[in-house]
């Protein structure tokens, strides 16, 4: 099992954890009126989907072609949230971020590279203070393409498959809309074909991110509640 | 008139489709390497290297693919982009007081297996112009008849799948240069042509019918001066 599975397992036991644990964590006052706990759910803040669009700060590491040859200028976020059961959502994210590139030597001859980022992500939001969400979130069915700057009148792609972890911080500012702070950390394994003593250095890249953004926030039932699946 | 229009039409649609476009392959980096000495295996540090691909038609552009320097021992390694075009080449220079060097190729159809262009020694002759005056002084009807043998400092290696093509290659050849004097055109002057520095020029000549003369010339300055009367 690779590093990656671990964390992966980890994540989704924790949001598992989170999503089907509730019914025991009610809270019962004297008055025996149940509460809900908050921090992991809390029935008057719940949302069915959620559009988000952010700006977005790639900051490329490690010894690869990323780390070594590339610097993060900017991007962008859109993503498209679904809170499927409770505070558990599925989500598809698209994005593009935009690289400078420091070391032609390194790399080949291109000045820039601009990449285009799609992948879904499942994650869970948890409550910790009022107006405030913090939400950890996964991703699946990644891909990424690079598209390089050569002075030709097509472009020049670099291709891969991406894995995305991450955690955000959101502040509701008024109801339905909120602004927020994320951060992922991003693993890309390439299709570059590279001779073998570059390959290592070509297979595989880093790059994490910094979005700054504004989300609105839909609906007061789960999709599954809103379907009557669950009640 | 409309017969007219549709030639052109058609025309310029031939000549749009003619026009071959410059490939970049996606996903590919290639591996350039190799060492860059002088004529006396002397390494030569901060020479540079480019790499161009360019698709054979009308209107295909060159591109750049990559570039870099050589290092203190003369050595470079440099990634490069990768073109499925009919020339691929790399170029080799030091300033002009150097001949550079090409190696070019055919990538449409290949691809090193390793991914590597490994042009070992690439050797760059300096320089030297060589600058030749010959006058006559004879009575009118004299002729001469001279030559120039010298090495060519230029290096271009053209390769098949890999492969050096003998035929289409050439590295400090042997060339000849001269020409019969006469009453028409008695004197040649400030004619001139490169030739590597530190090699020797034979120059044979012949006055009217005598007999062939031979003198050997040491090229050892960047720009020599040969003056020579008959």
């Amino acid at each position: 099992m690779t590093f990656r599975s671990v964390i992966k397992l980890v994540i989704a036991l924790l949001v598992f954890q989170f999503t089907f644990s509730q019914n025991n964590d009610s809270i019962r006052k004297t008055n025996n009126t149940p509460i809900k706990r908050s921090f992991f759910y809390d029935d008057a803040r719940q949302k069915s989907y959620s559009i988000e669009y952010s700006f977005q700060y790639p900051i490329s590491h490690g010894n690869n072609f990323i780390g070594e040859a590339y610097d993060g200028k900017n991007g962008y976020s859109l993503r498209l949230k679904l809170f499927v059961y409770k505070q558990l959502f599925l989500g598809y994210n698209q994005s593009g971020s935009n690289f400078d590139v420091s070391n032609t030597a390194l790399v080949g001859n291109y000045s820039s590279t601009r990449t285009y980022e799609r992948f879904f992500y499942v994650g869970y939001e948890l409550l910790p203070f009022s107006r405030v969400r913090l939400g950890l979130y996964t991703s699946f069915a990644e891909k990424i393409t690079f598209i390089n700057s050569v002075n030709t009148t097509s472009d020049n792609k670099d291709t891969g498959d991406m894995w995305v972890y991450g955690v955000y911080l959101d502040y509701e500012i008024i109801k339905n809309l909120s602004f927020f702070i994320d951060y992922s950390f991003r693993e890309v394994n390439t299709n570059i074909m590279a001779p073998a003593e570059l390959q290592s250095f070509f297979s595989g890249g880093n790059y994490n991110t910094i979005n700054f953004g504004i989300r609105y926030a839909v609906g007061n039932e789960s999709v599954l509640k809103a379907m009557r699946i669950v009640k | 008139m409309k017969l007219l229009q549709f030639s052109i039409s058609i025309f310029l649609l031939l000549l749009l489709h003619s026009c071959a476009e410059t490939q970049v392959d996606n996903n590919v980096r290639v591996l350039i390497l190799g060492r860059v000495v002088d004529g006396d295996s002397n390494p030569i540090e901060n020479a540079t290297i480019h790499v161009y691909t360019e698709a054979d038609g009308l209107g295909a552009s060159r591109v750049l693919l990559a570039e870099g320097i050589s290092g203190t021992f003369g050595d470079f390694k440099i990634t490069s982009l990768f073109g499925s075009n009919s020339r691929f080449y790399i170029e080799v220079t030091n300033g002009f007081e150097y001949a550079n060097y090409t190696y070019t190729t055919n990538t449409s159809e290949y691809r090193p297996e390793d991914l590597t262009f490994n042009l070992q020694n690439v050797v760059l002759n300096k320089l030297s112009r060589f600058t030749y005056n010959i006058t006559r002084e004879s009575v009118a009807g004299t002729t001469l008849d001279f030559r120039f043998r010298y090495t060519d400092p230029f290096c271009r290696e053209f390769f098949i799948d890999g492969e050096l093509d003998a035929a289409q290659s050439y590295c400090f050849e042997e060339r000849l240069t001269g020409r019969i004097l006469s009453d028409d055109l008695p004197d040649a002057i400030n004619r001139e042509f490169a030739t590597a520095f530190n090699s020797t020029i034979i120059f044979t000549y012949k006055i009217n019918d005598g007999i062939e003369q031979e003198e050997v010339i040491n090229v050892n300055l960047e720009d020599y001066d040969f003056s020579f009367s008959y």
